[in-house]
C-alpha cells in the first residue's frame, strides 16, 4: 500500500487524481491519506470531499516524518520545482503534474537534487496519454514494422480556454504552447523513439481579450535522427460552446501507410438542458496512471513517463518560446543535464 | 447562388470547345458541360488518339467534333468558348491562343506552371476586357467552402484569428504528377486549392514558412507540406497536403477557422456522409451527396458572365496570386527560410484589435 499526498488542487487534475486513489484503496495499492493546499478553503473542503484525515497548508509539513510514501503534485506549474525538491529529500516518489516545470534552469535543478538523493526516488511525469488504449494500439502497430518508417507527423492537442492561472505567467509559465505542446511532443518522442531536434513557432493575436499569454499557436519541428518534419498544433481554439474540452490527434505519414489516431472520438452525443456535448467514453487514464506509478515503484522500476520523459517535452515548449521570441528556427535542448 | 441554367431562356447557349479529355476534362468538367442548358459543347481536343478514342466510344450519340489539335477548336468562329482542361504547363499558350482569337477562356487550376507565363495570361486578359477569362479555382464555388466563407464575412465568427486545412489524396498515378516540371508537385497541384481558399477568405498573406519533401520516392516533387501563413490581417494558418499515401487512402479535406467570436469547421469524411454503400468485395463507398457540386457552380458561373458580359468571377490576377503563395512555400521548404510576401502592402493598416 503507497500511501500518498496530493500537494494542492490549483490543477483540475487533482479531483481526478484524489478520486482514482480513492478507488484504488478498494484494491489495496494505494490511498490517499493527505492533502496540502496553499489555499486552505480549497485544501480543507477537498478533505472533506474525499474523506481524507490529514490537512496541511504547508506542503513542507506534510513531508515531514511517515504521514506519506508519495506526492502527486498538482499546484501551478511555477511551484513544481520548490515542491519536488523538497519531496525528493524527504524521501518521498513523486508524480508530477505536467508541464515538470518552468525552464531549463528548473529542470536542472530538480534533476541534480534527484541525482543527489541516497534513496532512489520514482518521478512520473503525469502523461495520462502514454496509458491510453488507443495510443497503446498504435504504438503496437509501429513497433510491428508493417508501417516502416516515420517519415512525417502533424499534431493537435487543442482546447478550450482553461482560465484562471494558466493565463497567469507568472504562475503558468507561459499559455498554450507550455499547455498543450506537451502531451503530444512526448506522444511524438514514444512513436518515434527520437528526440526533437530543432522548431519554429508562430503565434497569432489571441483569441480572446484581456489573456496576457498566447492561446494560439502553430509549431513546426524536425526530429533528431530521421529529420522527419513535425506539425503541432497547440491552440485554445476551442470555443465556448464546443462539445468537449479538446482533442489529441496524431497523423503518422509513413513508409509503408499512414496511421491516424483521434484519441478522444469515442463518445456519446449528449444534450442536457440546452447545452450540446461529447460524453466522453475514453477509460479512466488517471486511474491507470497512477496504478501503473504503484507498479513501478513496488517493481523497483522506471515509471512509464519519467523525469526525462518531461523534461524533453518541456524543452519543446521552452524552444518554441525562445523561436517566438528570436523569430527564427531553434534548436531544441535534450533537456539533459545542463 | 443561381443553379444552373435558371436565366438562360433569355441567351442562347454558349458554343464550347473543351481542350484535353483527361481527368480534369472528362471527370470534372464533361458531365456538368453537357448537363447545363447555358452550354452547347461543339468540339473537343486532346493530343491523344486514344483519348480521343475512349471518349468516341463513351458518348457514341453525341454530335461533336473531334480533334487532335486544340488549334481548330480556337480558329473556329462557331466557338465562344473554350474549356482548358490540358496539363498545367500547356495552360498559357492555349489560353493566350485562344484570347487573341477572341474567345472567352476557362482554364482549369493552376493557372500556369510559372509566375511568368501566369503574367502573360493576367496581361492578354486585361488587354482583352471584353472576353472572360476564368482560373477554375474551384473552392471558390464549392458549397462549403461558399459558406464558411459567408459565414466569415457575416462576422458570425468575429475576426478570424487561427485556420487549419487539410487535403490529401493519394498521388494519382499518371507520370505528369511526379515531374515538378509538370505537375509542380503537390502543393501547386492539390494544396493550392486551399491556398487559394485562404487567400480568398483571410486576405493577403505577409510570410511564409513551409517544410516538407518527397517521402514516396516518386519522381522529383515535393509529395508532402505543412505550410504555415502569416496573414496581414495578423490571422494565422496551416495548411497540410499530401500526396505520400498509400493507393487506398480515401480523398480527404477538412478545414477549420476559429474567430474571437466562433469556430467553423467542415471535413469530407465518413462522419458527414449522407451516402453509404458497402457491396460484398468492392471498395466502400460513402459520400456527403449533392447532385450539384463545386464544378458545376464554377462553370455555371463562367458560362453566364460569358451570356451576360459579366466580369470575370475568378480573375487570372487572384490565381497568380495563388500561385505566388504556392511558389512561395516550395522555396521555403528548399530554403528552411521564412519567405516574406509583404511586397507593397503596408503593414500599418493590419487591424491588431
Amino acid at each position: 500500500m503507497i500511501r500518498f499526498g496530493i500537494i494542492s488542487f490549483a490543477h483540475m487534475h487533482a479531483n481526478d487524481y484524489a478520486r482514482a486513489l480513492n478507488i484504488l484503496h478498494e484494491t489495496g495499492k494505494a490511498s490517499l491519506v493527505a492533502i496540502s493546499d496553499d489555499e486552505q478553503s480549497r485544501g480543507k473542503s477537498k478533505c472533506h470531499d474525499f474523506g481524507v484525515a490529514n490537512f496541511f497548508d504547508n506542503y513542507e509539513d506534510m513531508l515531514v516524518g511517515d504521514v506519506v510514501d508519495a506526492v502527486i503534485i498538482a499546484s501551478e506549474n511555477s511551484k513544481h520545482m520548490d515542491q519536488a525538491i523538497a519531496a525528493v529529500r524527504a524521501g518521498k516518489h513523486i508524480i508530477c503534474e505536467k508541464p515538470i516545470t518552468v525552464s531549463h534552469e528548473a529542470i536542472s535543478e530538480m534533476r541534480n537534487a534527484l541525482k543527489r538523493s541516497e534513496k532512489r526516488i520514482f518521478f512520473q511525469t503525469a502523461f495520462p496519454m502514454r496509458y491510453d488504449a488507443t495510443v497503446a494500439e498504435a504504438k503496437r502497430t509501429l513497433d510491428s514494422g508493417t508501417l516502416g518508417a516515420i517519415k512525417a507527423i502533424s499534431a493537435t492537442n487543442h482546447g478550450t480556454f482553461p482560465g484562471g492561472w494558466f493565463a497567469d505567467r507568472n504562475l503558468s509559465g507561459g499559455g498554450a504552447v507550455i499547455d498543450h505542446t506537451v502531451h503530444v511532443a512526448d506522444l511524438i518522442r514514444l512513436f518515434t523513439e527520437d528526440e526533437f531536434e530543432s522548431v519554429r513557432a508562430f503565434k497569432g493575436i489571441n483569441l480572446r481579450e484581456g489573456v496576457d499569454v498566447e492561446d494560439n499557436a502553430l509549431l513546426y519541428a524536425r526530429m533528431k535522427n530521421s529529420h522527419a518534419p513535425v506539425s503541432i498544433d497547440c491552440s485554445w481554439s476551442r470555443m465556448e460552446g464546443w462539445p468537449i474540452w479538446g482533442d489529441v490527434k496524431v497523423e503518422l505519414v509513413c513508409e509503408k501507410g499512414v496511421l491516424k489516431i483521434d484519441c478522444c472520438n469515442p463518445h456519446l452525443d449528449l444534450v442536457s438542458g440546452a447545452k450540446f456535448s461529447w460524453h466522453s467514453m475514453t477509460e479512466e487514464l488517471n486511474l491507470k496512471m497512477i496504478r501503473g506509478f504503484c507498479h513501478a515503484v513496488e517493481a523497483g522500476i522506471e515509471p512509464t513517463a519519467s523525469f526525462q520523459d518531461g523534461a524533453a517535452a518541456a524543452s519543446l515548449a521552452f524552444a518554441a518560446y525562445k523561436s517566438l521570441e528570436e523569430k527564427e528556427t531553434v534548436l531544441v535542448s535534450s533537456g539533459a543535464c545542463v | 447562388m443561381d443553379l444552373p441554367g435558371q436565366i438562360s431562356g433569355s441567351f442562347a447557349p454558349v458554343k464550347v470547345g473543351l481542350i484535353g479529355l483527361g481527368f480534369a476534362g472528362t471527370v470534372l468538367h464533361l458531365p456538368s458541360l453537357l448537363k447545363n442548358p447555358r452550354a452547347h459543347l461543339v468540339a473537343v481536343s486532346d493530343v491523344s488518339e486514344g483519348k480521343l478514342a475512349e471518349f468516341a466510344s463513351s458518348f457514341p450519340n453525341l454530335d461533336v467534333r473531334k480533334s487532335i489539335s486544340h488549334h481548330s477548336i480556337i480558329e473556329d468562329p462557331g466557338i465562344d468558348a473554350v474549356f482548358i482542361a490540358s496539363p498545367t504547363p500547356s495552360h498559357t499558350s492555349i489560353a493566350i491562343e485562344a484570347i487573341k482569337a477572341g474567345k472567352h477562356v476557362f482554364c482549369e487550376k493552376p493557372i500556369s506552371s510559372t509566375i511568368e507565363d501566369a503574367q502573360l495570361m493576367v496581361e492578354e486578359s486585361e488587354a482583352h476586357p471584353n472576353l472572360v477569362l476564368m482560373i477554375g479555382q474551384v473552392l471558390r464555388f464549392w458549397p462549403e467552402y461558399v459558406q464558411i466563407k459567408k459565414i466569415i464575412d457575416d462576422g458570425k465568427i468575429g475576426k478570424p484569428v487561427i485556420a487549419r486545412t487539410y487535403r490529401a489524396n493519394p498521388m494519382p498515378k499518371a507520370q505528369f504528377y511526379e515531374k515538378d516540371e509538370l505537375s509542380g508537385g503537390v502543393i501547386v497541384d492539390l494544396g493550392l486549392h486551399d491556398i487559394d481558399f485562404l487567400s480568398w477568405a483571410l486576405g493577403p498573406v505577409a510570410s511564409i514558412y513551409a517544410q516538407g519533401g518527397n517521402l514516396s520516392g516518386r519522381g522529383d516533387v515535393i509529395d508532402y507540406a505543412q505550410i504555415h501563413f502569416n496573414f496581414e490581417s495578423c490571422a494565422i494558418a496551416y495548411l497540410e497536403t499530401n500526396w505520400a499515401l498509400p493507393e487506398n487512402f480515401p480523398f480527404s479535406t477538412a478545414i477549420e477557422i476559429t474567430g474571437t467570436q466562433g469556430m467553423i469547421a467542415a471535413d469530407n469524411t465518413d462522419s458527414r456522409a449522407s451516402y453509404q454503400l458497402t457491396i460484398n468485395g468492392q471498395k466502400r463507398v460513402t459520400a456527403a451527396v449533392s447532385e450539384l457540386n463545386g464544378y458545376h457552380y464554377e462553370q455555371d458561373a463562367f458560362l453566364r458572365a460569358v451570356q451576360t458580359k459579366s466580369q470575370t468571377p475568378i480573375p487570372a490576377s487572384a490565381a497568380l496570386y495563388s500561385l505566388r503563395l504556392a511558389i512561395a512555400a516550395k522555396e521555403s521548404i528548399r530554403t528552411g527560410k521564412e519567405v516574406n510576401l509583404m511586397q507593397v502592402s503596408n503593414p500599418t493598416k493590419v487591424a491588431v484589435s
